[in-house]
């Protein structure tokens, strides 16, 4: 084995590759000389001799030239297979090292793998929602279509109607599809489940792209409403994955053959299991209002989103000339699909991996800091190099690889940590982040990982390795190695720290004031009650309720009777569409006024409902048992309702219609009905919306078109959701009825699920924070404590008490704190600002959470300044000064 | 130079400045000496062929090279084999010579009758 540091000793310099052509020259010129003098001495006179010399050689001068290449070729890789060498040595001394110190390893190394752990783990989510494309065919040419309205506002549903006149007029789309989404009752071998569906043009499968896993799409134009495609995960479910000509499934109690089977991971919208084909059939007039549809479009080739929204919108203009009565149409809004499905996740996913980025800065400080201090202690063995012959840039070069060892180490942790999160997080954010399920660890999320871990080495190295440098030449060694005062520069890392804690003033403020947002939106109430109601969404099928409005009318009253007679039933009704999901809307007509754009939130609910929901009553009264078809139509309408419509007056009495719900097809006027009472305002859509303007009908006044609803039941005396007694007597009725049952406060609680996760996130960071700058406080302080021993034993020895000693510490630690503090809270002006859009009612600067955040972050900061202040006090003169 | 030296074989100028420099560390010229002499001038390489392959040497840490000074006062480059080196003159002169014998010996086969 070849020593490979040996040729450093044969050589007084390193040499480059001027040196190496020079080097060649001399030796060509010895050569040459040497051959001349032996012709010579061989008796041929001296200029036939240089002649011979230069033949012998070769090729003269080209040869002289090829010799300088490749001796600087040799240099090259010598020099490379040198510095090779040196960093595995540097690797091999830098894990000595960590041995040797394994205490102080194995804490940077975690502190690195929660912080590059995190990092990645926010990166994973911002690669798989906001980075990677959608999985379609051509995804890049998908798009959204929106409905407009008078003032220019995009509305995200379409018409059915205004849909068929954009497919068919437009010159930029290579199709244009529309879909609306439903929970279908499914019952398939013996097995009765409730999954989510959607009705949709014929045409959605060519228009989306999604790859079939076998059979094919709809036909074009005619697809006959027996026909379903199923999601993958729902052909395994339900039909035990068979792959045969003739797969069929009961949909809402009619048989239907199952013609395609979506590849997992292609259904659009995402957690779709069922697709239905719509028929469609042309309404006019009024209908174009009825927006109950999404759109979604594939572009042509090489056409731009700007050309195809001018293209619709012209459409869109013509049909509003034509059909003045038409209010959505007046403009076609298009964005690509990837945007739409980024939603809130794109607001923000930054802000997170901005505020993990601050994380991770403060674990490179606190690890800098930490190194810092090592290298004071190091100082003596850093000159010993330095003095032995190390060059300056020998031993820059060996702290960052320490460095990097440590980082990439800690990497490696972190990438395991992001693993099991990204995991984790998949699974728990699916409700609430779109595309959820792609949140993963891939080669562009680990290369990330790898590329962080190197640049947080790096940085966390660049100081200590500064400082040690400086340390070697201007050498410990003349101090004797023993514990000097260090003058005039102050605490070693102590500007580290102050950035630390800086960096933490961030990061708690704005956890902060997350929290004090989300306590706002849920000190709000929602205009109903949600402790102790179970909520059971049923679909009535099977041909024994099919079009029989009767029997459908029997089965809820039976129910709901039945319940009601139960032990601990406190009340029971029904709705078509409960707070917090999805609703219907109606324009409306109000007898003796004119008001053309007029509408109201439309739900048809049976007696009962309110009491259940706990939703109070104004004035008149409820919905009644006996508002049926043989009484007049009636409803009650909610307070906003009442104070838009009729302000200062009693609208007891009044009539009203509800024209596009109620009405409609061309022809059919919508019946009045007569407000029999008010209700208090229900937030319908969330805490962090206001209420609008509601009107409740009796379910057992309405045409049969209803066949899904929502049962409520509260239990009486505050006890527990009776979710299993609902389902049981669901089933007592009708065992193949599928139902999704739960407690409404669950409904309620999942409405916020995505403002808590990222408030839990960013505490958890902000949490984080605090303990890292906490032991950067502590260690820079520890660390003066220990080499101010002998300067400490002094001070005591001549008196002075241990509340002084006590004092000067606190005092060091004080200073940095608020040095921190006070840089922290200018930052955390300009950086809260960048979140103000996901605070609800607390302003960026709310001086109560800043003021929180302060006091957190100086107590805490003074917390652990204490053990080494205390420590301070315990020093024994004698002791102290004896070692010496 | 003689037009009858031989050609030199692929690999072989390696082999033969590993081979002269086992005998002790000496510059360039006294190899292509060595080299003429001890062939008795059968065998003639061209010089920048033989500096190519210390070049060659050297970066693979076969030979060491350092400046010294000649019997007649001249700096030169002295090169001299290190143990790697020593180890692959070894193995190369191993299989030089079992390649050397076994075409010998193809080569010596005469015509015999079936």
């Amino acid at each position: 084995m070849d020593f490979p540091g040996i040729r450093r000793l044969f050589r007084l310099a390193p040499r480059n590759a001027r040196d190496a052509a020079r080097e060649v020259d001399d030796e060509i010129t010895t050569h040459l000389a040497l051959r001349v003098e032996y012709l010579v001495a061989r008796g041929i006179p001296e200029d036939e001799a240089w002649a011979v010399a230069h033949r012998r050689f070769g090729n003269w001068p080209h040869s002289r030239g090829d010799l300088v290449d490749s001796a600087r070729r040799r240099e090259g890789r010598i020099r490379l297979r040198e510095s090779i060498d040196g960093i595995r040595q540097d690797i091999g001394f830098a894990l000595r090292q960590l041995r040797r110190a394994p205490v102080h390893a194995l804490f940077a190394i975690l502190t690195l793998a929660i912080a590059i752990g995190l990092t990645t783990t926010v990166f994973a989510a911002v690669n798989g929602i906001l980075l990677r494309p959608l999985p379609y065919r051509q995804p890049d040419r998908l798009v959204r279509l929106r409905s407009m309205d008078s003032l220019g506002h995009p509305v995200e549903p379409v018409s059915d109607d205004n849909w068929n006149d954009w497919r068919h007029d437009n010159h930029t789309m290579d199709g244009i599809a529309i879909y609306m989404a439903r929970r279908f009752p499914i019952f398939a071998e013996g097995d009765a489940v409730r999954v989510a569906g959607e009705v949709v043009s014929p045409n959605f499968f060519r228009v989306v792209g999604s790859r079939l896993l076998f059979g094919r799409e709809f036909t074009d134009g005619e697809a006959p409403f027996r026909e379903a495609i199923v999601s993958e995960r729902l052909w395994r479910r339900a039909l035990n994955g068979r792959r045969t000509d003739t797969l069929s499934l009961q949909v809402s109690g009619r048989p239907m053959v199952v013609i395609g089977v979506v590849a997992s991971g292609q259904e659009f919208p995402e957690d779709t299991d069922i697709w239905l084909p719509a028929p469609y059939q042309y309404h006019g007039g009024a209908a174009r209002n009825n927006i109950n549809w999404t759109a979604v479009g594939r572009l042509a080739p090489g056409v731009s989103v700007a050309a195809a929204q001018a293209d619709l919108t012209s459409i869109a203009l013509r049909i509003h000339r034509a059909e003045p009565e038409a209010l959505y149409s007046w403009g076609v809004p298009v964005t690509p699909l990837q945007d739409d499905q980024e939603g809130a996740a794109a607001g923000y996913l930054p802000m997170l991996l901005g505020a993990v980025g601050l994380l991770l800065l403060i674990a490179c400080a606190n690890l800098a800091s930490a190194n810092l201090a090592r290298g004071a202690a190091r100082a003596r063995e850093m000159a010993i190099r330095a003095a032995i012959g190390a060059t300056r840039r020998r031993i820059v070069r060996q702290l960052l690889v320490e460095h990097l060892v440590l980082a990439l180490m800690g990497g490696a942790a972190g990438l395991l940590l992001a693993l099991a999160l990204t995991r984790a997080l998949a699974l728990s954010a699916a409700a609430h982040l779109p595309r959820a399920e792609e949140i993963q660890v891939d080669g562009r999320v680990a290369l990330f990982a790898f590329v962080v871990s190197a640049s947080a080495g790096i940085l966390a190295g660049l100081l200590p390795a500064r400082q040690a440098s400086r340390d070697a030449l201007t050498g410990p060694l003349a101090e004797g190695g023993r514990g000097g005062v260090r003058g005039g520069r102050g605490l070693p890392g102590q500007a580290l720290v102050a950035v630390e804690i800086a960096l933490a003033v961030i990061l708690v403020a704005g956890a902060g004031l997350l929290v004090q947002s989300f306590r706002t939106l849920l000190a709000r109430s929602l205009g109903f009650e949600t402790r102790g109601v179970a909520v059971a969404a049923v679909t009535l099928n099977g041909a024994r309720y099919f079009g029989q409005p009767s029997v459908e009318l029997g089965y809820w009253r039976t129910l709901l009777t039945t319940l009601r007679d139960t032990p601990g039933v406190a009340a029971a009704g029904a709705a078509n569409w409960i707070p917090l999901g999805t609703a219907g809307s109606s324009f409306i007509e109000i007898a003796g006024k004119s008001l053309p754009e007029a509408g109201a939130g439309y739900r048809v609910v049976t007696d009962g409902y309110f009491a259940a929901m706990g939703i109070p009553l104004l004035r008149g009264r409820a919905i009644q048992a006996d508002d049926d078809p043989k009484a007049i139509r009636v409803c009650d309408i909610n307070r906003a309702m009442a104070e838009r419509y009729w302000p200062g007056e009693n609208p007891i009495g009044k009539l009203v219609r509800a024209s596009s719900m109620e009405g409609g097809s061309a022809g059919h006027q919508a019946p009045w009905l007569t407000v029999v009472g008010v209700v208090d305002n229900v937030r319908q859509w969330g805490y962090a919306t206001d209420a609008t303007p509601e009107m409740y009908v009796a379910y057992a006044q309405l045409p049969d078109w209803i066949a899904g609803m929502n049962v409520v039941v509260r239990s009486a005396g505050g006890a527990a959701a009776p979710v299993a007694m609902l389902r049981r007597q669901i089933h007592a009725l009708d065992p193949e009825l599928a139902a999704d049952i739960e407690p409404l406060a669950l409904q309620a609680e999942r409405s916020t699920a995505g403002t808590r996760f990222i408030m839990n996130v960013l505490t958890l960071f902000g949490v984080l924070a605090l303990l890292l700058a906490a032991i950067g406080v502590y260690g820079v302080l520890a660390l003066s404590v220990a080499q101010r021993t002998r300067e400490l034993a002094v001070r005591a020895a001549l008196g002075a008490d241990r509340q002084s000693l006590l004092e000067m510490v606190l005092a060091a630690g004080l200073r940095v704190i608020v040095a921190g503090t006070a840089v922290g809270l200018v930052a955390t002006w300009f950086a809260t600002k960048l979140m103000e859009s996901l605070l609800f009612q607390v302003r960026a600067h709310d001086p109560l959470v800043l003021a929180l955040s302060t006091v957190t972050i100086v107590v805490a900061g003074l917390l652990a300044a204490l053990v080494p202040a205390w420590r301070a006090t315990r020093v024994d003169p004698i002791v102290a000064l004896q070692a010496e | 130079m003689p037009t009858d030296s031989l050609p030199l074989l692929k690999g072989t100028l390696d082999l033969l400045v590993l081979k002269a420099l086992s005998l002790g560390p000496r510059h360039g010229f006294a190899i292509a000496t060595w080299l003429e002499e001890r062939s008795r001038g059968e065998m003639e390489v061209e010089d920048s062929a033989l500096y190519q392959s210390l070049h060659r040497l050297e970066e693979r840490r076969l030979v060491l090279a350092t400046w010294g000074v000649t019997d007649n006062n001249r700096q030169a480059r002295f090169y001299r084999l290190t143990a790697a080196g020593t180890a692959r003159l070894r193995a190369e002169m191993e299989t030089w010579q079992r390649y050397a014998r076994v075409v010998g010996r193809l080569l010596a086969v005469t015509a015999q009758p079936a």
